[in-house]
């Protein structure tokens, strides 16, 4: 009796502990990942600039699509435009900010890019070569933090608040002073749920930037 | 009820256990399963216990019950966060979900003293001294970046050898407190416990 219990006891303790032991190597996490779970709310900001001294803000009607997209990512884009100028107009004007027209002389000029391709690097040098800012072709954009911030893949939502009241003519340099990268949003399936992803994304960007506002 | 089955209990261990000659340990070698558990400050980085671990080793039993051993052991600690708002270097603020893995291999040579007895456990403890290399890996929402380091390692360690009579294997459990010495990558220190449960051969 002794013998054939131990002669199942013994190898089925030696074969868990070595199925432990192989299970066990793997480096794969054990957490699952979907594709929201990759979404991102970039802020940055100059810290030099005293945004209560800024009153207006233009922003253009039209997005600026990433000119490598496809027709049917720009369709898709198109698709999420009206919601996106909703949401930064909201939050702007929450702010106290006031939208006018670009032939108004604004404080703030706002730009919303919209990159669909993968493996874009953020960086300084690389924003500089986005599309150009609405009003002044060939200006630049000038980040004054020159920032780096890694690899991102596919659907970012670029929001740029940039210096209207100071630029500068002589470098043709038009200072940034608020940046916010929504990364992500763009990917998955259901429109819905990246409408709802990009929105939340929009305002994320403004909760996590307590310094904007302006006075009254 | 309960008297009975207890009663039980400790009659299978009998059987199973009792010895028919002296435990004589020359040489043993083990593979064992851990399960860790962070502390301190990688604990607030990553407060989940981590069942992804093995290790492999091997120590000389002397006759005074000194022992001398090394071992080699790799540990995996997995987290993922909820959304959290994050600043970095002033001006920066990054929302997102983090994704926190480490991973952490020892390598050790061990000095300790086993109690030799003609029971059929054989308590020890142990003290490993050595080196961890780390591989760390932080993903936030889209950025993502890894990095590596070699630490001088100090682990205690608490145990038992469980022979199975005439077999030439055995079991073994234990608990270690794993400490990699000046740890870096933004963590203060790199220390976990590890509770190994595992099998003994060739002694």
């Amino acid at each position: 009796m002794k013998r054939s219990i131990l002669r199942i006891l013994y190898p089925g303790l030696l074969l868990a502990i070595m199925g432990l032991v192989i299970a066990s190597c793997s480096k794969y996490p054990t957490y699952d990942v979907s594709t929201s779970d990759l979404d991102m709310v970039w802020t940055n900001y100059d810290d030099a600039i005293n945004f209560t001294q800024y009153k207006t803000y233009y922003v253009a009607d039209t997005l600026l699509i990433d000119s490598t997209a496809t027709p049917k990512e720009k369709a898709e884009i198109q698709e999420y435009y009206e919601s996106i100028l909703a949401e930064v107009n909201a939050n702007m004007q929450a702010l106290n900010y006031v939208r006018v027209d670009s032939s108004a002389n604004p404080d703030i000029g706002m730009g919303i890019s919209i990159v669909t391709r993968t493996n874009h690097v953020i960086s300084y040098s690389y924003w500089y070569y986005y599309p150009g800012y609405w009003g002044w072709p060939g200006y630049g954009y000038y980040y004054p933090w020159g920032t780096y911030m890694g690899s991102y893949e596919e659907g970012a939502l670029i929001i740029d608040m940039v210096d209207l009241k100071n630029i500068d003519h002589y470098n043709k340099k038009i200072n940034v002073m608020w940046a916010a990268l929504i990364g992500g949003v763009l990917t998955g399936r259901g429109s819905t749920m990246i409408s709802q992803r990009l929105i939340g994304g929009i305002d994320q960007a403004y909760v996590q930037s307590p310094y904007l506002g302006t006075s009254q | 009820m309960k008297k009975y089955f207890l009663i039980s209990i400790i009659a299978l261990c009998a059987v199973f256990f009792t010895k028919t000659a002296t435990a004589q340990y020359e040489t043993h070698w083990e593979l064992q399963w851990n399960i860790s558990v962070p502390t301190g400050d990688f604990e607030n980085w990553i407060n989940e216990t981590s069942v992804r671990g093995m290790e492999f080793g091997g120590n000389y039993h002397f006759e005074t019950g000194v022992t001398l051993g090394g071992a080699v052991g790799y540990a995996a600690f997995f987290k993922k966060t909820g959304k959290i708002t994050v600043d970095f270097n002033n001006t920066n603020t990054v929302t997102a979900i983090h994704f926190r893995d480490l991973y952490s291999y020892s390598f050790f040579a061990e000095g300790g003293y086993a109690y030799q007895s003609d029971f059929f456990i054989t308590p020890y403890g142990r003290i490993g001294i050595g080196a961890y290399y780390t591989e760390q890996v932080t993903q936030i929402g889209l950025i993502y970046w890894r990095d590596e380091s070699w630490d001088f390692g100090l682990r205690p360690e608490i145990g038992a050898l469980l022979e199975i009579p005439n077999s030439g294997m055995g079991f073994i459990v234990n608990a270690k407190y794993n400490s990699a010495l000046s740890y870096g990558n933004n963590l203060n220190n790199l220390n976990y416990f590890a509770f190994g449960v595992g099998i003994i051969f060739g002694f």
